[in-house]
């Protein structure tokens, strides 16, 4: 009987060290057929959790509504001010660029997908979206939100697609201040969101510049805005400085995202 | 009856740890909820039964995902084949706090598991943000026993046709 029992328990081993070492491709492809016919499910989880997720954050912030309202209501005014002198630069704009010929993202190239899925553990950083290579999904992407970058597409199946989000502490783009136009290298950090590091000492970045993908290695399209720069961290014993780089992008609670194609 | 209702738990398990759990993040943090299954499945269930049940579970959370293939899968197996051996030995994981110690050792294992892939691909890791995520999902973790102790273990001996504990042993 303990004989049988073990010899059961050989075999699953066995299927399990197979399917891993040896079934990579045929588990994935399988798995993206498994994550088309459970998407509408785990979509439904997902808006659960996220639900249940932002009423408990709610009401943990609710002592502080009063002071954020006011701070709100400034930024406003500051931002409508903003706005109507940002409209005049926006026309002398278009009217550059149509003389250039210069082309931003056009929207027919954004492909609409919904968050299916996120990491099961917590220091690395993907998610899954319900598109996939049927839609004209390719790896290598670039995935925004919110006019923000927010990852690449790392594994591609017919109806689903894996995006590596720039916040995971392997992801490596090199970008420039959009301003000064100095280079560096922007990565995640564990906790910490994003960092901008191999500046050099003797280049300049400000706190509030504009942070965007430099489009250097060709992996990804220049000017993909990747957040803006919170604090410096300059040493002078050091070769390089680093910063801080901050978004408005929660990134532990997207849920719809634009693949970039025909880039 | 039995089949039925592991494929279900798998399936379940799966969802909520790919989809519902990480949408929730209780503190901004993703609880093992897989681990705590297969735990319980290694106590409540035969061996071959646990280690499906451990092997499947891993295999879902593998191709969700985007990175390390397989070790998932490698880390609930060998998880479950330790409870299985050590309850051989005589040690009682249908005791609470058994359980407790045992997702406690095993969540921060995992996450030792993970921080090395990372830092065998990269350089550096700021530690005191990686020790506070430990520290607060081992929390979270042990929540998740005390939260499921009864209900898994009624479930699981449900579906293998034996009589259902009701009380808690410390």
């Amino acid at each position: 009987m303990r004989k049988k029992g073990a010899q059961r328990v050989l075999i699953v081993l066995a299927v399990g060290v197979v399917l891993v070492l040896f079934g990579r491709s045929g588990v994935q492809a399988a798995g993206g057929i498994f994550g088309s016919i459970t998407s509408p499910v785990a979509r439904l989880f997902r808006i659960g959790g996220s639900g249940s997720g932002n009423f408990f954050r709610f009401m943990g912030q609710i002592k502080n509504l009063n002071t954020s309202n006011d701070r709100l209501e400034r930024e406003v005014a500051e931002l409508k001010l903003q706005l109507a002198q940002d409209n005049e630069l926006r026309v002398q704009n278009d009217v550059l660029r149509r003389q250039l010929n210069f082309n931003s993202i056009p929207a027919n190239k954004l492909v609409p997908a919904e968050v299916i899925a996120y990491q099961p553990d917590n220091f690395r950083e993907y998610i899954t979206i319900n598109r996939g290579s049927r839609d004209g999904l390719r790896v290598g992407q670039a995935v925004v939100s919110e006019g923000t970058l927010i990852g690449k597409l790392a594994n591609v199946t017919t109806s689903t697609a894996q995006v590596f989000l720039v916040v995971d502490p392997d992801f490596r783009i090199a970008a420039l201040d959009q301003t000064t136009r100095t280079t560096g290298t922007v990565h995640g950090q564990i906790g910490r969101g994003l960092v901008m590091e191999k500046i050099p000492q003797d280049q300049t970045v400000n706190v509030g510049d504009t942070v965007i993908s430099s489009g250097l290695g060709g992996e990804l399209p220049k000017g993909l805005i990747l957040g803006q720069i919170e604090s410096l961290n300059h040493q002078n014993n050091e070769i390089f400085q680093t910063a801080q780089v901050s978004s408005n992008i929660k990134y532990n609670q997207l849920e719809l995202v634009f693949v970039v194609v025909g880039q | 009856m039995k089949i039925v209702g592991i494929i279900g738990l798998v399936l379940l398990t799966a969802l909520i740890q790919v989809s519902f759990l990480p949408a929730l993040r209780p503190m901004g943090i993703v609880p093992n909820l897989a681990l705590v299954v297969v735990l319980y499945a290694a106590v409540e269930l035969a061996a071959s039964e646990a280690l499906a049940t451990a092997v499947s579970i891993g295999v879902l959370l593998d191709i969700a995902s985007g990175v390390d293939f397989g070790l998932r899968t490698a880390f609930l197996s060998f998880f479950c084949l330790l409870v299985i051996i050590i309850r051989r030995t005589g040690a009682d994981f249908s005791r609470l706090s058994m359980a407790v110690a045992a997702v406690v050792s095993a969540g921060v294992l995992w996450n030792v598991a993970v921080l090395i892939s990372v830092i065998l691909s990269r350089d550096t890791i700021l530690w005191g943000q990686a020790i506070r995520i430990i520290g607060m999902e081992t929390a979270i973790n042990c929540l998740l026993v005390l939260a499921l102790h009864l209900p898994l273990r009624w479930f699981m001996q449900n579906i293998t046709g034996r009589q259902p504990v009701v009380a808690i042993r410390g």
